[in-house]
């Protein structure tokens, strides 16, 4: 048998990796399958009065959240690449910051400051000398403006990361050149540094598009009813899956555009770079005035999405531990989106290793294809998902249960769905594209010449990776394994659909008090959250830091 | 103050006195404690095409940037007609120099097309004067039907003249060019640096350009700044830099040369191949005479220094001979025209003009 498999190593592993694709697949057909189901008039009836105004709403929210997240990505990305000034430094990593708050969290975080009662009115008033809050109040955060505008607070990194990179990319020649063309230091970024950075900002924007699109606590908590939330209730409330399943599938038009956008964007940038052989641009000094003004106006996102709602988080956690203690509550929840975070992790970089390998054992279409369909998930909104997955488990629930009940007489019931293995499957196929992501560039590191070496010393597929590839690319794993795991701890919307009954999560626990306007342990809950959400920030503030001194 | 005079000289030398339209006076430019140019003072005639030459890491392109604006000089002046562009007290920013710039890799605009890219400088001139300006340049360097393509669509010397075009479209008071031939190779390098001497001389651009290849500058160059080490070591016509080079690493970098050691005795240094008068060195002064390939002759009779072949190699119009002479360590390299039909082991006869002998004194860089 040994000797059999030797002779046809990729084999397996290009089944490993269509099995992949396959389940990946699953969620998105059913969709189709389940959206086909409804009766005529119910999909009359959305399209009379769901639709029209979730989807106007969406439009007008991405939009929204699309152009804050350029303006303010693209001129931190030049303030810290084109100028040089006092805290420069800090500036080019703290604005990474907002990435670790979840939007659901900023939007928690907000609803309390900015309440009519919370901190920042209350002083106001005493700073104006109204009384009461009849007298005087801000706009309610609670509005798609609010909800724009705290969005692209915290998504708008995606849009700095991809454009400082290009940036920094960009040959300083091409600057020098046109000045001595006539164009002045502060027309550069529109004439030249903004045209060419175009495709790092597609890119960047159509991620935290995706992002905005995903979202379902901040727009239901700030009363915003896009399309998302429109699944969530028609599910939730109304039980309602062929309508839910149809929402979702006019919800996958969008992402298909995102997504084609965004590889569209990605080929261009790649055609843009390979002309020119980079010498870095030097930044300009700014000193005195000049220089404190440049690092307070690039400190304002940093402040606005992650300083100012992580204080408060820290103070109202302090605040909760002090008068209530740590509850048993979220110690069980803690421990349980760990537990959990990490099963999904482990199968996630697992099944991301099969699918990288086998394309890197069989240079043909078919592992390639596998490949990408695999990545896919990192665009499907997580209640979309999820609603296509519903049908998957439960199908698969009812013939595990057919056969346990021919087989042994014993009925095992909704044993994935009862289990949380179907929010398992959420996970895996959601957080994949992160996880292989990171395993396609550990394996690129390796010469294909040492596959080869190996192979003329007989060692089969199976024991080169175990021999070879695995330990020579630990660090690339362990970065994939802590973005997985980091992305399953935050994830919202489909563990709200999927989980078990009485199953909690810190997300899920905070998304109950938000929704039940009590304000308890949540501030706890928040804060662990962004805490881990802050290592791979960091992770990333280093990457982009040791790329940006290469010379 | 050397190298003053020696500007100083090189201007009075040329034929036809045009105005000065750059000149750099005692110009260093330091990065922390390390010297990228020292006192560099260089005088550039308007419609004069002058070629800064020296290894890499001679300071030759920081030099040009510093003319362009992009680098700001630690000490002394830059002028551009006479108006100081940069000094002690003023900077003017590269934008309002009003000069062009041909980068090594062109440096062309990806995301805009060839006309386009040309047309960058002119923004605020009227469309259509714009457009002729364009349409004009681009049909001078061939390349009007590729004015709708994007720059990656071109091959490289085509890129090469879309730089140029654009360089020249805003008719800069002078063009710099950083190894603006070195991306191309052979056949097209020569052909490329043809075409766009036949275009600079027809629009008598003031043109400064940096190369690493002295073969290139004396094509090219109505003088050669030759650079080491950030200094200026020398500035001349070629022919003032081939024959009569300042110091050893002159005399180096234009071609293979025989070095034979020797001490100044009685104003005269001897070597294995005969004394040669070195008037102007001190008494025990440490010496080089450099002979250059084509300056030592074979010669029939026993009435030269005998020599043995090592080897030859034929290259073409000339034969290439490595000799061995008696009393001397190095083996020396001889260029004979015509085939000489010798083989290794042969024995040979030299003559050494004593009129072609250059004798350098080794303190010289």
């Amino acid at each position: 048998m040994p000797a059999a498999r030797r002779l046809a190593p990729p084999d397996g592993w290009s089944a490993g990796a269509g099995l992949v694709a396959l389940a990946v697949l699953a969620p998105l057909a059913a969709l189709a399958l389940a959206a086909s189901r409804g009766e005529a008039g119910h999909w009359a009836h959305l399209l009379d009065f769901v639709l029209p105004a979730a989807i106007r709403t969406t439009a007008i929210l991405l939009t929204g959240v699309g152009l804050l997240a350029v303006a303010l990505g693209t001129t931190t990305a030049w303030l810290v690449t084109a100028y040089d000034f006092r805290g420069r430094r800090v500036l080019d990593w703290a604005l990474l910051l907002p990435l670790a708050v979840p939007t659901y969290i900023i939007a928690y975080a907000y609803l309390d400051i900015l309440h009519p009662v919370g901190p920042l009115q209350t002083a106001l008033r005493a700073l104006l000398g109204y009384d009461s809050p009849r007298d005087f109040r801000l706009p309610d955060i609670r509005s798609m403006t609010g909800c724009i505008v705290l969005l692209g607070f915290v998504l708008y990194p995606y849009v700095y990361l991809t454009t400082r990179a290009m940036f920094l990319m960009q040959a300083a020649n091409l600057m020098d050149v046109a000045r001595t063309l006539g164009v002045g230091r502060r027309a550069l970024f529109w004439r030249v540094a903004l045209p060419l950075a175009r495709p790092a900002v597609a890119v960047g924007a159509s991620l935290a598009l995706m992002e905005a699109l995903n979202d379902i606590g901040a727009s239901e908590f700030l009363g915003v009813r896009t399309l998302t939330v429109s699944i969530y209730t028609t599910w939730v409330t109304r039980s309602d899956l062929a309508g839910a399943a149809q929402i979702a599938l006019a919800m996958l038009v969008i992402i298909v555009g995102l997504v084609v956008f965004e590889r569209a964007a990605r080929r261009q940038r790649r055609y843009a770079n390979d002309a020119q052989q980079p010498r870095p641009l030097t930044p300009y000094r700014l000193r005195g005035a000049a220089g404190a003004a440049a690092f307070a106006l690039g400190a304002v996102p940093v402040a606005v999405g992650f300083l100012v709602p992580s204080a408060y988080l820290v103070h109202a956690a302090i605040v909760r531990l002090r008068f209530a203690g740590l509850s048993s509550n979220i110690v069980t929840e803690a421990a349980a989106t760990v537990a959990w975070s990490l099963a999904a992790t482990v199968v996630t970089v697992v099944l991301g290793v099969v699918v990288v390998y086998a394309a890197r054992l069989n240079r043909g279409w078919w592992p390639e294809v596998c490949g990408r369909i695999a990545a896919l998930g990192y665009a499907v909104p997580g209640t979309v998902l999820a609603i296509g997955l519903l049908p998957v488990v439960t199908g698969l629930d009812h013939a595990i249960d057919a056969a346990a009940t021919r087989v042994f007489g014993v009925s095992t019931g909704l044993l994935l769905l009862g289990s949380g293995a179907a929010l398992l499957y959420a996970y895996v196929v959601r957080f994949m594209a992160v996880a292989s992501g990171g395993i396609e560039s550990g394996f690129s590191r390796i010469s294909p010449s040492l596959d080869d070496a190996a192979r003329t010393m007989g060692e089969t597929a199976g024991q080169r990776l175990r021999r070879i590839h695995l330990p020579l690319m630990r660090p690339a794993l362990a970065t994939a394994a802590l973005l997985v795991f980091v992305d399953c701890m935050k994830e919202l919307p489909a563990t709200l659909l999927l989980r078990p009954i009485g199953f909690e999560t810190l997300a899920t626990h905070l998304y109950g008090e938000a929704i039940r306007g009590t304000y308890e342990d949540a501030a706890i809950a928040a804060l662990l959250i962004v805490i881990v959400g802050l290592i791979p920030v960091l992770v990333l503030a280093r990457v982009g830091h040791t790329r940006g001194l290469a010379p | 103050m050397r190298l003053d005079l020696n500007t100083a000289a090189a201007v009075a030398a040329r034929p036809v006195a045009a105005p000065t339209r750059v000149a750099l006076e005692g110009v260093s430019l330091h990065y922390g404690r390390t010297a990228a140019l020292s006192g560099v003072s260089l005088a550039v005639a308007e419609g004069e095409i002058v070629c800064l030459l020296g290894p890499s890491g001679s300071g030759k392109s920081t030099l040009l940037r510093l003319v362009a604006g992009i680098e700001r000089p630690s000490e002394g002046r830059i002028l551009i007609d006479g108006v100081e562009v940069a000094g002690p007290g003023r900077f003017v920013e590269p934008e309002a120099r009003q000069v062009g710039m041909v980068f090594q890799d062109y440096a062309l605009f990806p995301h805009l097309t060839i006309a386009d890219n040309v047309r960058f400088g002119l923004r605020g001139r009227p469309p259509a004067e714009a457009g002729r300006i364009v349409a004009g340049l681009l049909e001078r360097v061939g390349l009007a039907r590729y004015a709708g393509q994007y720059p990656h669509t071109l091959s490289g010397g085509e890129r090469q003249r879309v730089a140029l075009a654009r360089a020249l479209a805003p008719a800069p008071r002078v063009l710099l060019m950083d190894e603006p031939f070195s991306s191309l190779d052979g056949r097209l390098r020569d052909q490329v640096r043809e075409e766009t001497l036949d275009l600079l001389r027809e629009t008598a651009t003031t043109t400064i350009f940096v190369t690493h290849d002295p073969d290139e500058a004396m094509r090219a160059a109505d003088r050669i700044a030759l650079l080491h080490e950030g200094r200026l070591v020398q500035c001349g016509e070629a022919e003032d830099l081939y024959t009569r080079p300042a110091t050893l690493f002159a005399a180096r970098f234009f071609s293979d040369i025989n070095e034979l050691p020797g001490t100044c005795r009685s104003g005269r240094v001897e070597t294995p191949l005969g004394a040669f008068a070195a008037p102007a060195l001190p008494e025990g002064a440490a010496a080089s005479v450099c002979l250059r390939p084509e300056h030592v002759r074979l010669v029939a009779g026993p009435a030269g220094i005998a020599a043995r072949v090592v080897r030859t190699a034929f290259l073409g119009e000339i034969d290439h001979v490595v000799v061995a002479v008696p009393g001397l360590d190095t083996r020396l390299t001889v260029r004979a025209f015509g085939r000489t039909g010798l083989d290794a082991d042969d024995l040979v006869y030299l003559e050494v003009p004593a009129r072609d002998a250059l004798v350098v004194a080794h303190d010289g860089r």
